[in-house]
């Protein structure tokens, strides 16, 4: 006998042979057909590249919600700050947002101090004297500017005090240049700057000798 | 058969091979599962006489069956649809089996006039097996029990109809190799069918 004998008795054994397929391999390959298709592109169907778009959209419009949420907050707090430095009318443009804000009315406060300080002074010496501000007399002439400041801040609340006793040695003197300087360089976040120079140098007017 | 059993397969094969392709092409459902009901009995014959045992044969019919909806949309309606997913669910078993570490050919060329001398011998075997009638099962059993190498181009050569030089091809070993591993298989294969048919004359 021939090989092709065999080659033919094995091939016709096998022409028209088939195995059957059990039902519990069908249904998972079904599964595997569906999850197939799904990951397969078919503008038919419902699929993975959907799914994906639809992910990316909602991705897309909670971030633009926030976005706008996060602006509308900072326009408020811009607005608010605003709304406070109008009550300030000394302090115009300060934010308040800032770490800064703490200070404000310290600052406020010690412009306003030092201000009435420079005025009250001005308007004493004016009319007489003998009724200068010792306590502030004394601090300027000895302090330098930013201690004048800083002792404004620890002594905000203190009232000044006439000291006869300080304005007689004062008046022995020969010259007092009440200096006040506020020099105050104020930060603020949302690109908006100010700073606060105010310079006000009042003469005294030279004692005549009796 | 009942009635309404012979009206669901009459149903079944009435569904055209174009409609399913067609359907394929578009991933719906129906018609992938109406082409596994159609073919998956003959795709499993094949896959079995590839595979060592029954598991890989059903994780080889599943693999190729989905390279077939896979590719589907290539195939062009030209030659034999049935040709066409066996040659793709054989290629597919080809090429698991050439990624197993286990796999190997026996690359020595051997004498192939050797086995021609054998053949004589062999004769008086070869016409009790063409007598004897086996089943296509036990003989996939026989399949099953042979070396990867063999069972690969015994089935390429003898059952699929490749000639040596594709086998070699597809298989990356030499013509020789391919030769020889064809020579050994059929000289086990009917070792073996020897053994069955002396159980089967015992009985």
């Amino acid at each position: 006998m021939s090989k092709n004998k065999l080659d033919k008795q094995i091939r016709k054994s096998f022409e028209n042979y088939e195995a059957p397929v059990s039902q519990e391999f069908k249904l998972k390959l079904s599964k595997k057909i569906t999850r197939f298709n799904f990951l397969k592109f078919n503008l038919a169907s419902f699929n993975i590249f959907y799914l994906t778009l639809a992910i990316i959209g909602i991705v897309l419009v909670l971030s633009v919600s926030l976005v706008a949420k996060n602006k509308s907050n900072n326009d408020n707090s811009i607005e608010n700050n605003i709304h406070l430095l109008k009550k300030e009318p000394n302090i115009k443009s300060l934010d308040t947002t800032t770490k800064e804000n703490n200070k404000k009315p310290i600052i406020a406060d010690t412009i306003k101090i030092t201000k009435k300080r420079v005025n009250d002074s001005e308007t004493n010496l004016s009319n007489s004297e003998q009724t200068i501000d010792s306590s502030n007399t004394t601090k300027i002439t000895v302090k330098t500017d930013s201690q004048i400041i800083n002792s404004d801040f620890i002594n905000k609340n203190q009232k000044p005090t006439n000291n006869p006793d300080t304005i007689e040695t004062q008046e022995t003197k020969k010259t007092v240049y009440d200096t006040v300087v506020s020099n105050v360089n104020v930060t603020i976040k949302d690109t908006v700057k100010t700073v606060v120079r105010e310079t006000i140098k009042i003469k005294k007017p030279r004692k005549k000798d009796k | 058969m009942q009635p309404s059993q012979f009206f669901l397969l009459s149903c079944k094969s009435m569904i055209d091979d174009s409609k399913i392709i067609a359907g394929c092409k578009k991933n719906k459902h129906k018609f992938q599962m109406a082409l596994f009901d159609k073919y998956a009995p003959m795709l499993r014959a094949v896959c079995l006489r590839y595979a060592t045992n029954t598991a890989d044969a059903d994780d080889l019919l599943q693999e190729g069956f989905i390279k077939i909806l896979d590719n589907i949309s290539k195939y062009t309606e030209k030659g034999s649809f049935t040709a066409w997913i066996k040659k793709i669910v054989v290629n597919n078993a080809i090429n698991y089996y050439r990624k197993q570490t286990k796999y190997r050919f026996d690359e020595i060329n051997e004498n192939l006039h050797s086995f021609d001398d054998d053949e004589q011998s062999d004769n008086k075997i070869e016409t009790r097996i063409l007598d004897a009638n086996i089943d296509p099962e036990q003989i996939i059993e026989i399949f099953r029990d042979l070396p990867d190498g063999y069972r690969m181009v015994l089935n390429l050569y003898v059952i699929d109809g490749y000639s040596h030089n594709e086998i070699a091809e597809k298989l990356g070993i030499s013509v020789s190799t391919s030769k020889s591993q064809l020579s050994r298989a059929r000289k086990t294969l009917i070792k073996k069918t020897e053994i069955i048919i002396n159980q089967m004359q015992e009985q």
